[in-house]
């Protein structure tokens, strides 16, 4: 039973930053942007939220740094791709580099270390214990004494879903990406849209890459990221952008990265490594399937 | 066009300079004073990159040589490139190469006046010149699995479960890995044969938060004790010691500080000195090229230590380490070797 618990709650942390970042993701996916820079964005956030952190003595602190370096890189996003028209896709892929270098080249300016930083000085975001739920026996042990994060980001989950689909702004949102021209002839700048789908979405990413530094692990190590920014991307594109497929997805990766080391007992490690990308592979499979036949129907 | 034709003409110069050195006659002495550590990851592990980096300082203070470090990052396609650059300036080149043994040997024959040491595994050239240093990690490991497996049992210590089981989390499966988890079991059933090791591969030596959530379904199945043999990966393993109230046993260089309380013991495997005790036979005139050096126990370079802020570690445990660490060394205890 333990191990079942443990499974779960390892599926519930492993899939958080993806969620998150993918959310982010998913408003300038409606918006029309090809976004591939939450890699990035979410290795900036996970290093300045260690330093706001340990500079402050309070996870607070790191937080709001971690938000506004992630911010700093959506600004350049918007500068580039919205303002100056480059390639979306050249100025993610500048934008991933440079936060992995810029990251690595800090960490060993800044904390005179190479490879990881740790240290009692770095707070870390706490964990919430529920009351009432926590009493209850294994509904409490599954949904109380997670990261603050964790919660947040079921909030988050529901605010987005909710703002693409039932606001003035989500609608707007979906027009800059269907039909551009139509919304600025309708007297909205889609390029103004586009521009907020940005910051959201830094923002996200930035509160992802705190939960990897400051709520999961308690360290910045360089690459820290380790791909998450590409699979919240595939998890957007898996799902065409719906905020609660979204979050199946990033459930279902999370559980079968658990569920990969768990199958170690009775399989070779190097088969369960490959469960995650085959459970990826089997959900795009299904959603085709099924997306063919609400087509054909 | 015109470039293909640069490229060209300078691959037919270098070539005849390259057929050139090799042909004119070696009068000068081998010198040994530009040094290289070449390593397939990089530095910054807390652990075994950079315990071989403090002995390439040393050896560049005490003689004092010119040293250069040359991280590969894992990144394959760096593996050629840096040993070429690295037989470009150095005499003597220190290397890590998992993954690269074959290139090595290509170089290491190509080059025979250069000193090749590899590190941590037995690499041999057809003309025999490489150097190897290969640690008997078993012994250290065993030490390792002895405190484990007394630790699982001892109901005393705070947190500890009836059940007897352990943990060991590798960064991947590899001969030294699998040396490792192979003493370490020995060493836990040596206490008792009943004790029981589960064992996680988490194919990266880099992901802290995959190596946490190894450790953590460690402990869910009932392990109280978790050896991380996994570079900076392990980091994770250590943290989800602390976040459990549960033990983890370090690798390479002492952790036992780094969670304080929850790393009970480091199994230290000290690259640093090995490095120094070669460079040192090249500087006294007593290396011999193509041997392999087994550094055990006896040599100092591996070792089990417990110095730590906080110990929790019962002093018979400590005691019943250091017995058998002493019969190792004086050769009553002997230590089964991994064989591939």
């Amino acid at each position: 039973m333990k191990i079942a618990i443990g499974l779960i709650n390892g599926m519930i942390t492993a899939a958080t930053p993806i969620l998150l970042a993918a959310l982010g993701g998913t408003l300038t996916f409606y918006a029309g942007i090809f976004n591939i820079a939450m890699e990035g964005m979410m290795l900036a956030g996970a290093f300045f939220a260690v330093i706001g952190s340990y500079f402050f003595n309070s996870w607070l602190m790191g937080i709001l740094f971690a938000v506004l370096a992630s911010l700093v890189m959506a600004v350049i996003f918007i500068l580039f791709s919205v303002v100056l028209k480059t390639d979306e896709f050249v100025t993610g892929i500048g934008l991933n580099l440079f936060a992995l270098g810029a990251t690595t080249y800090f960490l060993r300016q800044i904390f005179k270390v190479k490879g990881a930083f740790s240290g009692p000085g770095i707070v870390s975001v706490p964990n919430i214990e529920i009351p009432l739920i926590k009493d209850i026996p294994l509904v409490g042990e599954i949904l109380s004494g997670h990261n603050l994060i964790v919660y947040l980001t079921l909030i988050i989950t529901i605010w987005v879903a909710y703002l693409v689909f039932k606001t003035r702004f989500g609608l707007r949102l979906r027009a800059a990406g269907y039909n551009p021209t139509c919304l600025d002839t309708s007297g909205v700048p889609a390029d103004r849209v586009r521009i907020w789908s940005l910051i959201i979405c830094g923002a996200l990413c930035g509160l992802a890459g705190a939960y990897l530094s400051l709520g999961y692990v308690t360290l910045f190590s360089e690459n820290m990221s380790a791909g998450r920014g590409w699979i919240s991307l595939a998890a957007v594109i898996l799902v065409n952008g719906n905020p609660w497929g979204i979050a199946l997805i990033s459930l279902l990766f999370g559980f079968s990265d658990g569920l990969g080391l768990f199958l170690q007992r009775v399989l070779p490690s190097q088969f369960t490594s490959m469960v995650p990308y085959v459970a990826t592979l089997i959900a795009l499979f299904v959603y085709s399937i099924r997306r063919k036949e609400t087509v054909l129907s | 066009m015109k470039n293909a034709k640069l490229i060209s003409l300078l691959l037919v110069v270098s070539m005849i300079a390259i057929a050139a050195g090799g042909c004119a006659p070696k009068e000068e002495q081998v010198t040994a004073d530009k040094v290289v550590y070449l390593i397939n990851g990089a530095l910054g592990d807390n652990a075994f990159y950079d315990s071989g980096q403090a002995g390439i300082d040393r050896i560049a203070e005490e003689f004092g040589v010119e040293t250069r470090t040359i991280e590969c990052n894992f990144d394959a396609g760096q593996y050629e490139p840096s040993l070429q650059a690295a037989v470009g300036y150095a005499d003597v080149i220190f290397v890590i190469s998992y993954g690269f043994e074959d290139q090595l040997k290509e170089i290491a024959d190509k080059y025979p006046d250069k000193i090749f040491v590899n590190l941590d595994t037995v690499v041999q050239n057809s003309k025999n010149t490489i150097t190897s240093v290969d640690f008997i990690e078993e012994e250290s490991a065993y030490l390792a699995g002895i405190a484990a497996g007394m630790l699982t049992l001892d109901t005393s210590v705070p947190n500890i479960n009836p059940e007897k089981i352990i943990g060991a989390v590798g960064g991947d499966v590899d001969p030294v890995i699998s040396a490792f988890i192979f003493a370490y079991t020995n060493g836990a059933q040596s206490v008792d044969p009943d004790v029981v090791v589960e064992t996680k591969y988490l194919g990266d030596w880099e992901d802290t938060a995959k190596g946490k959530q190894a450790a953590l379904q460690l402990y869910d199945i009932g392990a109280d004790v978790v050896f991380q043999i996994a570079a900076a990966a392990g980091m994770g393993v250590l943290q989800a010691a602390g976040e459990r109230g549960l033990y983890a046993i370090g690798v390479d260089t002492n952790q036992n500080d780094i969670v304080p309380g929850h790393v009970v013991a480091s199994d230290i495997k000290d690259v640093g000195l090995a490095i120094w005790n070669v460079y040192n036979s090249i500087n006294d005139g007593s290396y011999k090229p193509g041997e392999v050096l087994e550094y055990g126990l006896k040599s100092g370079a591996v070792d089990v230590v417990f110095d730590a802020q906080v110990q929790v570690l019962p002093q018979a445990i400590i005691d019943k380490v250091a017995e058998a660490r002493q019969q190792i060394i004086d050769g009553t205890l002997v230590i089964e070797r991994y064989v591939p």
